[in-house]
């Protein structure tokens, strides 16, 4: 274990994205290390809880907001997304129109979040690699061009996983949010997710 | 549901003028006969709008022979696996008496082997209990293996021992008497076949929505799991997709929500897919209208009918659960209004009033995104199963009151643990873990009906007026007109007039002590106070 961080702050995460793209996958992934193969759709929405080690003496505790990915489920969006700090757009990379659904959460929250949300874009399903739809630059440049992170990940492998939530945790205003926080329980190695921190993934 | 209700689906009678498409079997031309009786019905039968227009040009073409027959093989391995349930006897080791995984994210092995050692002999009591029951009235007779289709009239002794669990074997049976499913299956003779076909044919417009959920409905379940020595799906899974599209094709203004599929699961355990099917319709229609339809605002509502009665009844929790994301609470944005000096009745003061203090109905407290599911899903994947479907016995018995007594007793078996906490993160961890690991139905259920419980007493006709309170409310809001309009004047008296009509209707057939002899503005306002607890 790493000593104790000096630096700590909570922020509000919101995934969102088609469904079956791998929402809960990807949390779960995180949050617990591990990987199932069919995970029960998520209805309303799942909290769990998730801290990372941004670097030797900063922490950061992501309240995280898992949601349905159902159309007619977006009606309820504004409550997820309502003083969220930083959103995970989920797609999945051998489905083309999921990219598009995830294009379209961007615009939403966009024009109604939190004007400093951090964004990032996450194309799921490296592990697919032979059914890939959507190629690697065309997100990118996307993403690029929206301002957004970008990484593709795979929640099957573990690939990238960590890293997007660190990356995400990079960009957010630390040293501002910091003060209104309570203080750090301990800290957590970065290179693995904390096994204790995180809770009630699945909806069983 | 109360056995007063208004049977709303009288005959309509089948269609004299109905010329079937060309080519149909007979049992689909007297379906599609069935449907057109549907389509034809008068406008107060609130399914007409979903009814399809089948007899465009296209109808003649072909069904694939070989998917349909494929698919009724799979229909008989579905009860032929459905059959080795005897439901009183755990699978194994691992396993319930369902084909769940004892094990769960918040019960042990160990939890569930103690509690289940305690629970079996209950359950085997309730079971002998159930049959003298039912041999004094003439439904069931010891010789006969099939368990009964019919069962007695409600009284209540029958709701004492509904709430102490429905045999597991005559569970199905049980929900589809009470529902009044056999109403719907006598109406409508092979319209479920007739739907299943249709919508293989013609690509239902869900179909992909559907797919994607049916390896996500009880993974865990043997019965759903794929089997692992073939690439071949569970026929249970097959059962679900038919019993999910023929429901897309039966209400296309709906069409598949998620939540669905696990409705649909649970009554495939305990039912053929047919009768899985009508439930299906039956829940979505007559218990919990509106929540799964395309904008879910049926799920809205309840949720804020849900969190008056938490502000009502449970004030400690609703001070926890109330909470927004930055930590701001109803009460407080009322609290402020009132000091402002808000007493008389004068209109534009109670609309202020009333703005600030049903703020959390328009807007619901973030709580909510975990409480939905509660609702759309029936509880499933919040507690454990058999509490699942102990709370589906009184249910089907009893009413959507059901839900909300739970909902409420759910609340108050957690306010110990939310009284330590001030952190709305922690709250959401509880309220959505808590419930997870109460491993015995019966200390839920007692706790639910027992006397003096000081809430959880709501009564079905109280869900409908808080239904419609909400329902105006929101509706308002929405379109942008509670409170004051742009010149300072209260909305106009049209409004009032409507809200009032559908109110003095409820009424009418309610005798609704609420509102019963006061006039139009007191009634309103009363109906404010009692959200807001002031009575």
């Amino acid at each position: 274990m790493t000593t104790p961080s000096t630096r700590y702050a909570q922020f509000k995460l919101v995934l969102l994205g088609e469904s079956a793209v791998g929402k809960s996958s990807l949390v779960h992934r995180f949050v617990k290390d591990s990987f199932d193969e069919y995970r029960e759709s998520t209805i309303g929405a799942a909290f769990l809880t998730q801290t990372v080690n941004v670097d030797e003496n900063t922490t950061v505790k992501f309240e995280i907001w898992d949601t349905a990915g159902q159309e007619r489920y977006k009606s309820l969006a504004p409550m997820y997304y309502r003083n969220a700090n930083c959103a995970v757009v989920v797609y999945d990379i051998t489905q083309a129109a999921s990219l598009d659904r995830a294009k379209a959460w961007v615009k939403e929250l966009q024009r109604q979040a939190n004007e400093s949300i951090v964004i990032a874009l996450a194309g799921n399903k490296l592990d697919l690699e032979s059914d890939r739809e959507v190629d690697t630059s065309v997100a990118q440049s996307y993403a690029d061009e929206a301002g957004l992170l970008f990484y593709e990940t795979s929640a099957k492998s573990g690939e990238n996983v960590l890293e997007l939530f660190t990356g995400i945790a990079k960009k957010l205003p630390i040293d501002a949010a910091a003060s209104r926080h309570r203080p750090v329980p301990k800290g957590v190695d970065l290179s693995k997710p904390s096994p204790s921190s995180g809770s009630g993934a699945c909806n069983c | 549901m109360s056995s007063s209700e208004e049977d709303d689906h009288s005959a309509h009678g089948i269609a004299e003028s109905f010329d079937p498409p060309f080519n149909m079997p007979v049992v689909f031309k007297r379906a599609a006969a069935d449907l057109s009786a549907r389509h034809e019905a008068t406008t107060d039968d609130q399914q007409s709008s979903d009814i399809p227009d089948i007899y465009g040009p296209d109808e003649g073409s072909p069904y694939p022979e070989t998917e349909i027959e494929k698919q009724i093989q799979s229909r008989i391995k579905a009860d032929i696996l459905r059959s080795k349930l005897n439901y009183s006897d755990p699978f194994d080791e691992v396993h319930d008496r369902y084909g769940f995984r004892r094990q769960t994210a918040k019960i042990s092995l160990d939890q569930y082997n103690a509690w289940w050692k305690e629970y079996r002999p209950y359950i085997q009591r309730r079971e002998r209990k159930w049959q003298n029951l039912m041999s004094e009235v003439g439904l069931y007779h010891k010789d006969t293996t099939n368990p009964p289709t019919r069962f007695p009239p409600r009284s209540s002794k029958v709701t004492r021992y509904i709430r102490k669990g429905i045999p597991a074997a005559w569970r199905g049976n049980a929900w589809f008497w009470y529902a009044q499913g056999p109403q719907y299956l006598a109406k409508h003779p092979g319209l479920y076949d007739f739907l299943w076909k249709r919508a293989f044919a013609n690509h239902n417009r869900d179909a992909e929505v559907i797919e994607r959920d049916l390896h996500r409905t009880f993974p865990d379940n043997l019965l759903f799991a794929n089997h692992n020595q073939t690439d071949d799906e569970s026929p249970m899974i097959s059962a679900l997709r038919r019993v999910l599209l023929a429901y897309s094709e039966y209400m296309p203004a709906t069409g598949y929500c998620q939540s669905l599929n696990f409705l649909a699961g649970v009554f495939l355990i305990f039912l053929d897919e047919e009768k899985a099917f009508w439930m299906l319709v039956i829940i979505t229609q007559k218990y919990l209208p509106g929540m799964h339809d395309e904008n879910l605002e049926g799920a809205n509502i309840d949720q804020g009918v849900l969190m008056i009665s938490v502000k009502d009844t449970l004030p400690t929790v609703w001070s926890k659960i109330g909470m927004g994301f930055d930590g701001f609470s109803a009460d407080q944005v009322r609290e402020t209004t009132d000091s402002a000096g808000a007493t008389s009745l004068d209109d534009k003061e109670l609309l202020t009033h009333s703005r600030a203090s049903t703020e959390f109905i328009r807007k619901l407290p973030p709580i909510t995104l975990s409480t939905t599911s509660w609702f759309m899903s029936g509880f499933i994947g919040t507690l454990p199963f058999e509490s699942v479907v102990r709370i589906w016995d009184c249910f089907f018995y009893e009413g959507s009151k059901v839900f909300f007594r739970i909902a409420l007793t759910i609340l108050k078996l957690c306010e110990p643990e939310l009284n330590a906490l001030s952190d709305p993160i922690d709250v959401f961890q509880t309220v959505q873990d808590v419930p997870k690991s109460m491993v015995d139905p019966n200390y839920l259920l007692t706790s639910c009906f027992k006397r003096n419980n000081g809430f959880g007493h709501i009564s079905e006709a109280e869900v409908r007026a808080r239904r419609m309170y909400v329902s105006e409310i929101r509706r308002r809001s929405s379109r942008g007109q509670l409170g004051l309009n742009r010149n300072g004047n209260t909305p106009s008296d049209q409004n009032f007039q409507q809200w009032d009509n559908k109110m003095y209707k409820f009424q009418k057939r309610s005798n609704s002590p609420l509102l019963h002899g006061l006039p139009l503005r007191l009634r309103m306002h009363r109906l404010k106070l009692a959200a807001d607890n002031h009575t």
